[in-house]
């Protein structure tokens, strides 16, 4: 079995295209996306936890964000 | 002695709905419906209305239709799935009330899977027999959450109940932290619903959300509880895309190539969408004497992806999973080795 590793490899936010709707923070179920309220922009805080679910990809209005899953990944097993 | 008001923010209310996934939100529709001058709150670790598993179902549902013979499912579940220890009375009422939330969710404005003309869609489940299965979107939440709030349900979201409150052998309300300032909230209830679901974190991909937290809480609390054990669950998980192969137990196959299905579960119909525990226990078999790993190799599909029944989110959501799954999973062809996760449902 491989060394346990994140799920995902990385989570791309292209900050210049993004409105700031809170949409991805919203739709993330593992608190993976905090907010800036400085810059008003999401801030990716836990990508430990994301598990590629997509609901933030599908939920943007402009698209720019996109999650990159780490396949294979490590699971837990009962034997 | 200490004030409670020094503790952390006290907040009361009627009825306190801990979780803001699907449970929770019908439980706040509901109980506003029965008594609409109640104070209704709920509070989600998360974001109500995008919370828990309800998004994650992958749009199927899955009910006693009109022309499905209950007695028959009754009698499957019982004798095939349940090895005669399911509360049959309870099994009964829950089976016949499923129509009922299909029909509650077309009413309150989730999008449900139409024939051409209209209809609402049913078709075979062949998981177990007497049962329909149906598509309903997934943002079928967001519909119910504006319903919850128009009636005055208000909601708290960011805040992650870990307990609850007792006095006597009365349960009182719950305790819980603003998981961004980590402010400490007392939430005191008339009556206090869990609707924070099951214990799956990093088990299943789509069911991370379920951390544990109530039925933990309940069990400190005093509470009976019954068929936990029996709720939970072994599927199996391939390793390569970590979800693929939740259904499809009769495609697992020993390093020698045997079919563990026809091995284990010999002439077997339907046995419902989880592993089997026949089957569960002839693959720990099958690893101990050496005849591992265990693969998946389901036929591959016809088409792929959902019907196009005027689903615009699941379809959107099936073409990216298959396009991550393409660009960052395994080769075509290339073996799928499983893991058997154990959830521990409710």
């Amino acid at each position: 079995m491989t060394e346990p590793k994140n799920w995902v490899k990385e989570i791309k936010i292209d900050l210049e295209a993004c409105k700031g709707c809170k949409t991805c923070m919203n739709a993330c179920f593992a608190d993976v996306i905090r907010w800036n309220e400085v810059d008003k922009k999401p801030v990716v805080a836990y990508p430990e936890d994301c598990v590629w679910c997509l609901a933030c990809e599908v939920g943007c209005p402009v698209q720019c964000i996109e999650v990159i899953p780490n396949i294979p990944a490590p699971l837990r097993s009962s034997y | 002695m200490a004030i409670l008001e020094d503790l952390g923010e006290v907040l009361s209310t009627d009825v306190l709905i801990i979780g803001g996934g699907i449970g929770g939100l019908v439980t706040a529709v509901k109980t506003k419906e029965e008594n609409p001058d109640a104070d209704v709150l709920i509070v989600e670790k998360q974001t109500t209305g995008w919370a828990g598993k309800a998004t994650k179902i992958g749009g199927i549902l899955a009910f006693l239709g009109p022309n499905n013979n209950g007695d028959k499912f009754l009698d499957f579940q019982i004798r095939s799935s349940g090895f005669f220890l399911n509360d049959q009375d309870l099994l009964s009422k829950y089976i016949h009330s499923s129509y009922r939330a299909i029909e509650d969710f077309d009413k309150w404005g989730a999008n449900l899977a139409r024939t051409p003309d209209g209809k609402l869609v049913a078709f075979p489940n062949n998981f177990a027999p007497e049962l329909s299965m149906t598509f309903i979107d997934i943002d079928l939440m967001l519909p119910i959450r504006a319903k919850a709030r128009q009636m005055g349900t208000i909601f708290l979201n960011k805040i992650h109940v870990v307990d609850l409150l007792k006095r006597a052998n009365k349960v009182i309300g719950a305790v819980g932290f603003d998981i961004v300032t980590g402010k400490f909230y007392i939430f005191r209830a008339k009556a206090t619903v869990l609707a924070n679901g099951s214990c799956g974190y990093k088990v299943r991909r789509f069911w991370v959300a379920g951390t544990g937290d109530g039925i933990a809480a309940a069990y400190r609390a005093g509470a009976e509880m019954r068929n936990a054990e029996y709720g939970n669950l072994y599927g199996h998980t391939v390793y390569q895309d970590t979800d693929g192969g939740m259904v499809g137990h009769q495609f697992l196959f020993n390093s020698k190539g045997e079919n563990l299905a026809q091995k284990y579960l010999p002439n077997s119909g339907p046995t419902g969408v989880f592993l089997p525990v026949p089957l569960a226990i002839g693959m720990e078999t099958e690893i101990a004497e050496g005849r591992g790993p265990i693969t998946f190799a389901p036929p591959p599909t016809q088409g792929g992806g959902y019907p196009k029944m005027g689903l615009p989110k699941i379809i959107d959501w099936s073409q990216r999973m298959a396009e991550k799954e393409a660009k960052y999973g395994l080769p075509p062809g290339a073996q799928r080795e499983i893991a058997i996760p154990l959830h521990g449902e409710t």
